[in-house]
């Protein structure tokens, strides 16, 4: 596979955890208050936020090194 | 938001798993990247280097995907160095969270899982991911066993993968995702991680089946009509002997139909001649085709079942897994209608009849553990069939191997389960109606020489 493909897939994996942060940010909003939820879940979810988002900031960078380096072919 | 406190927690463990599982996908390609030729630029060093300075971040930061090596060579050589500095990936972390959301679901419907001071200290260790088995110790210190092994099966299967995510055996990583994930039957055992398909196929044989005789005792104690409770009378006769029992119905339309009663694991031997011993339990669950379901297929055929006809498949425990194993054959099912299936305590959460019309009724204890043998138990967030009846209910004996017994699944039919008894009975009504023939067989792992069949 080539470096623009794997810039492309991991350009596309950026976006998806992206959105697995939001998705999780939504969840936790949800959940607020709920009697049934165990008061450790949302410590998690914040950290798992947190993660998200780096690690979605982290794949970008390395998807536009990766295009970098396709364009220098 | 649904009220149900249960519900509500496995809709939000079923979203950490989908979430866990993206997060998997990422770190997988990003190691693809790294681990590609396409990083490694001869002609460009600069911009090679920065791309793998990337990369490597990108699957090492612990703020981020964490230790996300996975998927190829690489990733092998990732999860070697993971077990030793016991290095997490996010996704894990996020599949652990969802793991102790279906923990918590469970302890809903089983206060006893937080009220029992042992149980509650295997649960905190769990969840500390330390010393949970110093306190699953304690616990079968403290009850014995079997005692033990009931009070956790409701939550077995999340106790495992909890396990296999947090050791550092890279080994059993796999499975603990198929459980986690509602993806598949456990490929592997998740304490040292070995191949569960490896042992099935120690399970041979083309399967065989040669008729029997019921001892006069059984012949007076089986049912001579058709119902759920009359067919489940008729395997608790024969019982886990390594015999099953075919039967020609005549149903209220006056049609004749068939239906085939499969027991449970033979005792004894764990590989003796009979393909219903614990190899070929175990073989039943992880494998869509064994000698249990053949030798099934070859009694049939020699009962003399016409093509096309109506035909009904019971089973208990093993019996279960194994009559699923034969629907899942599409040339079976071409040959004979199966119109419906009842398994009762069996593990069959990853298969499918080959006939989707197949009606499928699943009737399983939660303290009884036969049945989360395929990873899946009371605390399992997915629709894994949402076209099946499922009866998935706990009763006030929590003792294994008793709760897994046919007598007992019975029992609570009859007398607790009333409403789900009587919906499976609706719709077996055209196998309600007079046996009017039956015929035993004893199965065999191969075709027996003449003077060992009895």
């Amino acid at each position: 596979m080539t470096a623009a493909a794997h810039a492309e897939i991991l350009a596309a994996d950026a976006v998806a955890v992206e959105g697995c942060a939001d998705r999780l940010r939504a969840l936790a909003q949800r959940l607020r208050g709920h009697d049934a939820v165990p008061p450790w879940l949302y410590e998690q979810l914040h950290e798992h936020i947190t993660a998200c988002t780096v690690a979605a900031a982290e794949l970008t960078v390395a998807a536009d090194r990766l295009r970098a380096l396709a364009d220098h072919r | 938001m649904t009220d149900d406190p249960a519900r509500l927690l496995r809709g939000v463990a079923r979203e950490l798993a989908e979430v866990a599982v993206t997060l998997r996908e990422a770190s997988a390609h990003a190691t693809a990247a790294l681990a590609g030729p396409a990083a490694a630029m001869p002609r460009a060093p600069a911009a090679g280097l920065r791309a793998q300075q990337a990369l490597v971040r990108a699957v090492t930061d612990r703020r981020g995907l964490g230790w996300a090596i996975t998927g190829g060579p690489l990733g092998s050589f990732g999860a070697r160095v993971s077990g030793m500095l016991g290095a997490e990936g996010l996704a894990e972390l996020v599949l652990m969270t969802s793991l102790r959301l279906r923990i918590a679901a469970v302890m809903v419907d089983h206060p006893e899982l937080v009220t029992d001071p042992l149980l509650d200290r295997l649960n905190q260790a769990v969840a500390r991911h330390d010393g949970a088995a110093r306190a699953m110790y304690a616990l079968i210190r403290d009850r014995g066993a079997a005692k033990a092994l009931s009070a956790i099966a409701p939550i077995f299967g999340e106790i495992l993968a909890l396990r296999a995510l947090a050791d550092r055996n890279p080994l059993n990583d796999h499975t603990a995702w198929l459980i986690a994930g509602g993806l598949g039957t456990a490929t592997a055992d998740p304490f040292m991680g070995i191949s569960n398909r490896l042992i099935a196929a120690l399970d041979r044989g083309a399967g065989a089946a040669r008729r029997a005789q019921c001892t006069p005792a059984e012949v007076i104690r089986l049912r001579p009509t058709g119902s759920l409770l009359d067919f489940l009378t008729n395997i608790s006769v024969i019982g886990p002997t390594g015999r099953i029992l075919i039967q020609t119905v005549e149903g209220p339309d006056s049609v004749e139909r068939y239906v085939v009663l499969a027991p449970g694991m033979r005792m004894g031997k764990p590989d003796n001649d009979s393909p219903a011993d614990l190899l070929g339990a175990f073989s039943a669950t992880v494998r869509i085709s064994g000698p249990y379901s053949r030798a099934l297929a070859l009694a049939i055929a020699d009962y003399g079942i016409p093509e096309g006809a109506d035909l009904a498949l019971i089973g208990h425990s093993a019996g279960g897994a194994a009559i699923l194993s034969l629907a899942e054959d599409a040339r079976f099912c071409a040959r004979y209608n199966v119109t419906h299936l009842v398994a009762i305590g069996s593990p069959i959460d990853f298969k499918r009849p080959a006939n989707q019309a197949t009606w499928v009724a699943s009737v399983t204890n939660q303290h009884d553990i036969i049945p989360t043998l395929d990873g899946q138990g009371a605390g399992n967030c997915f629709e894994l069939h949402p076209d099946w009846y499922v009866v998935d209910y706990t009763d006030p004996t929590h003792l294994f191997p008793v709760c897994h017994s046919v007598e007992h699944y019975m029992a609570n039919l009859a007398d607790d389960l009333p409403d789900a008894r009587a919906e499976i009975d609706r719709n077996l009504a055209p196998y309600h109606g007079r046996v009017v023939a039956s015929g035993l067989y004893r199965l065999y792992d191969r075709a027996p020489r003449k003077a060992a069949v009895r």
